[in-house]
Formats: structure tokens, C-alpha cells, sequence
């Protein structure tokens, strides 16, 4: 059983990687190739020929169909398998698993589990990507830790005090009040921490123009298990927003991650920065790419390191968590509850409230209370 | 191991999230207090995150089921 939840739309690319050209991935433990039709329509196949496995990402595109480099077995769009060297019946087995995709938000979405369980309408938003009133910086940095790693590290903002000091962390991160939610129903996770009076972070006073101290909202709404969105809301003191009308008086970043699990241990990390504000300077494009980019790496290296100490530790060994994890063990129940509603089937039949509640905190890592 | 925690001044908790089954735990760092919302608007304190999430989630077993549980 995987530790990542089935049955779940995953990030597999941003829309602008997957053109003619053929993008082998691996999601999820399942080898893709990708490519976008004549008529723009994206696909998945899996990429492995039936015949002998050669990877349909490093074969040839001819029109809409993969002509595998090996031996020459022919696949529609739809994974179908239309030629076969010197065959003049093709076995009907000849056909690669297709994959559902849909594009929204800059995003292609895979859905990893039964196809015919697909519903676009589960697939959380992040409007702002692909959003004229919006300029988007991104990346993807290959990780080589597991995806649950970088859900503990985007959980709890107060490591940016301590692993990204003189970027984006300043004391009053790990010096505020923070209020956790959890929409049972809807699957969120929201971990609020609203500084009333801070200082501005040198990224931000440079790329808005604040002198001075600020009003810092951070806002993280994890829709489990993929999509990560921070809300930054950055406002001279004192400046809320308004009960009625846009909250224009203010700086708005949207921080975005995709974390998508590659294997079990390692992880496509998607990351995106939008801005509502200089949308043209292209000057602060750069600097918000440069220095998020920095911080993303920042993570990567720990991340990757903790990989191997995790790889190498004996079993039961038994983590602490305090009040700063409160929003992390929130998205790590989560995850159970989904992977749990995952693997049951059909849908009318997965767990309701009772069933949730049953679902332990506690990682399989974490302590036994002892008191 | 650990006592019973204080009750500490708290600020109101800051609703962002609106649906109807909203668990919700307020910390404020000057003290080492969790405070945890039920949906029902019972709370309960600790200062384990384990044990608070432990408390919150067993909690709707004891709301009527018209009290919001699905």
C-alpha cells in the first residue's frame, strides 16, 4: 500500500511544460509520458511499451500517436495500440493504461486511482495562477525525500525563522499567535498567523516599496494531499481590509506549492509565487524567482537529508511534537483519513464522520503519551 | 509526566474557515496552551497537540447526531 493517498488528482506538470514533445514522469510511483494533440488535448499514457517495455517517452511522436523506439508498436491517444511490425491482427491486449488528466489553473491534473472515479469537480483551485490581475514566478525542484517530509516543513512556518533567517523569516514568525482549523467535510487544513505589527522581510519591502513596519498575514490552506497555498497579505500598519470592496490597500503574494510524491522516496516539488502588484517590473520577477528559488533549496538540502536519517533510523523511534506541529499532525491525520477512504472503494461507500474520528492523530511515528 | 495546563488569556480564535465541521485550536505563544474548539463550540485544553487532536476528533461521538456530524 502506498503512503500517498489513491483515488486523488495530483499535479503532473504545469500546462506549459507538455507541448509536442514527448515528457516522461513518474507520479506516483506510475511512469508517465505526456503530450498535448493536434487539437491542444493533453495526454497520459502509461510509459512502458507492452511489448517490452521500452519507455513510450523516449520513442517518436508521428501526428497524435507514439511510435515506440524499440520496435515500432504504434499507440493512439488513447493508449490503443494500432500497428505492430509485420502483424496484420492486433492483439487485443495491446494497449497501455490512459490516464485522465484535466488542465485548470496552469495545472495538468492526473488522476492516480479508478478512472472512472474521476471528478474534476474534487480538484482544489489556485485561480491566480492563471490570472491576468496576477504575475506568476515558478519552478520545480526534484526532491529526493519522501512527499510527507515537505508536508511537515510547508505546515509549520516558524522553521523560517531558523532555516531561511535573512530571507523571509523574521522573529515575529516564531513569535505570533497561530490558530489551526481543520474543515472535516471539505478536507482543509488552515493555520493562521495574522502579525499585527512586524517587521518587513527584506523580499518584500523590496518588491513593494513599504517603508517601514508591517501588517503580515500568513494564511496556509492545504487541500490534501497535493495542493499547498499560502495567503500573504502585506499592509503598512494598522491597514485591515475593508468589510465591503477589494482589499486594495494591501500587497498580495500567493505562495503555491504542488507536491506531488514521485516514489516513496522522493517528490516533484512544484513552486509558484503570484503578486498582484508590479505585474509588469520584470526586475521584481526576477528577485521573487532568485530568492524563493533560494529558500525552496534551503528546504530541498534539509529535506534530502532527513530522507536518509529517516531511511537509516531503527524502528519505533519516537519523534516530539509541540504546539508548532499542531497544524502538521492536523494534515498528517488527514492524509491517513485519505488514504484510508482511498483504498476502500466504490464511491456512496467511503468513510462517513464516525469512521473519521477513529482515524488516530498520531503518525506511526509519533510518541505514546506517557502521562 | 505532564500537569494539567493553566487557563491562559487568549484572543478570540480567527474563523477563516466556514464550513460546518470545523475543528479549531487556538495557541497563544506566551503561554504553552492549546485551546481546542469542537464544532459544537465545546473546548478543552492541553498542552500535548497529540492529546488535544486525540480529545477533538473523539469528541463528536458525544454531539447529538443532528449537532452537525454527517
Amino acid at each position: 500500500m502506498p503512503s500517498w493517498p489513491l483515488n486523488q488528482w495530483y499535479v503532473a506538470a504545469y500546462s506549459q511544460e507538455v507541448g509536442d514533445d514527448l515528457l516522461g514522469r513518474t507520479i506516483c510511483n506510475e511512469p508517465l509520458v505526456m503530450y498535448r494533440t493536434s487539437e491542444g488535448e493533453v495526454v497520459a499514457l502509461a510509459d512502458r511499451c507492452v511489448h517490452r517495455r521500452f519507455p513510450l517517452s523516449m520513442s517518436n511522436r508521428v501526428d497524435d500517436s507514439i511510435v515506440c523506439g524499440y520496435h515500432g508498436f504504434t499507440y493512439d491517444k488513447g493508449g490503443q495500440c494500432i500497428a505492430a511490425p509485420a502483424q496484420k491482427r492486433i492483439p487485443r491486449t495491446a494497449r497501455v493504461p490512459s490516464f485522465v488528466v484535466h488542465e485548470q489553473d496552469s495545472f495538468v491534473w492526473v488522476w492516480i486511482g479508478d478512472n472512472e472515479r474521476a471528478d474534476t469537480a474534487l480538484i482544489p483551485r489556485a485561480p491566480w495562477l492563471d490570472d491576468p490581475a496576477y504575475t506568476t514566478v515558478r519552478g520545480m525542484e526534484p526532491l529526493k525525500a519522501r512527499y510527507g517530509l515537505l508536508v511537515d516543513n510547508l505546515l509549520d512556518l516558524s522553521h523560517e525563522t531558523y532555516l531561511h533567517g535573512g530571507y523571509i523569516g523574521t522573529p515575529e514568525v516564531a513569535e505570533t499567535p497561530m490558530t489551526t482549523e481543520v474543515d472535516e467535510e471539505a478536507n482543509v487544513v488552515y493555520v493562521s498567523r495574522h502579525m499585527a505589527d512586524a517587521e518587513c522581510p527584506s523580499l518584500y519591502a523590496r518588491s513593494t516599496g513599504i517603508d517601514g513596519r508591517i501588517t503580515r498575514w500568513q494564511d496556509i490552506e492545504y487541500h490534501p494531499p497535493c495542493l499547498y497555498l499560502l495567503h500573504s497579505r502585506i499592509a503598512p500598519v494598522g491597514v485591515l481590509p475593508p468589510e465591503d470592496g477589494p482589499d486594495d490597500q494591501a500587497f498580495h503574494v500567493e505562495v503555491v506549492y504542488a507536491i506531488t510524491p514521485e516514489t516513496e522516496h522522493s517528490t516533484h516539488d512544484f513552486w509558484m509565487v503570484a503578486r498582484d502588484f508590479a505585474l509588469d517590473d520584470q526586475e521584481i520577477s526576477t528577485f521573487l524567482a532568485e530568492n524563493n528559488r533560494t529558500v525552496v533549496l534551503q528546504d530541498v538540502t534539509a529535506l534530502d537529508v532527513l530522507e536518509t536519517v529517516v531511511e537509516g533510523e531503527k524502528d519505533h523511534y519516537q519523534e516530539l511534537s509541540i504546539n508548532i506541529d499542531t497544524g502538521g499532525l492536523a494534515a498528517r491525520r488527514l492524509l491517513q483519513k485519505l488514504i484510508a477512504q482511498g483504498e476502500a472503494a466504490p464511491v456512496g461507500e467511503t468513510a462517513g464522520a464516525g469512521d473519521v474520528a477513529e482515524v488516530a492523530v498520531r503518525a506511526p511515528a509519533e510518541p505514546v503519551p506517557t502521562a | 509526566m505532564t500537569e494539567p495546563p493553566l487557563r491562559a488569556e487568549l484572543p478570540p480564535p480567527t474563523k477563516m474557515l466556514t464550513g460546518r465541521s470545523v475543528y479549531r485550536v487556538v495557541w497563544k505563544l506566551n503561554t504553552d496552551v492549546l485551546v481546542g474548539y469542537c464544532w459544537c463550540g465545546e473546548s478543552h485544553e492541553d498542552v500535548d497537540p497529540i492529546a488535544l487532536w486525540d480529545w477533538l476528533l473523539a469528541h463528536p461521538a458525544t454531539h447529538d447526531p443532528a449537532g452537525g456530524a454527517r
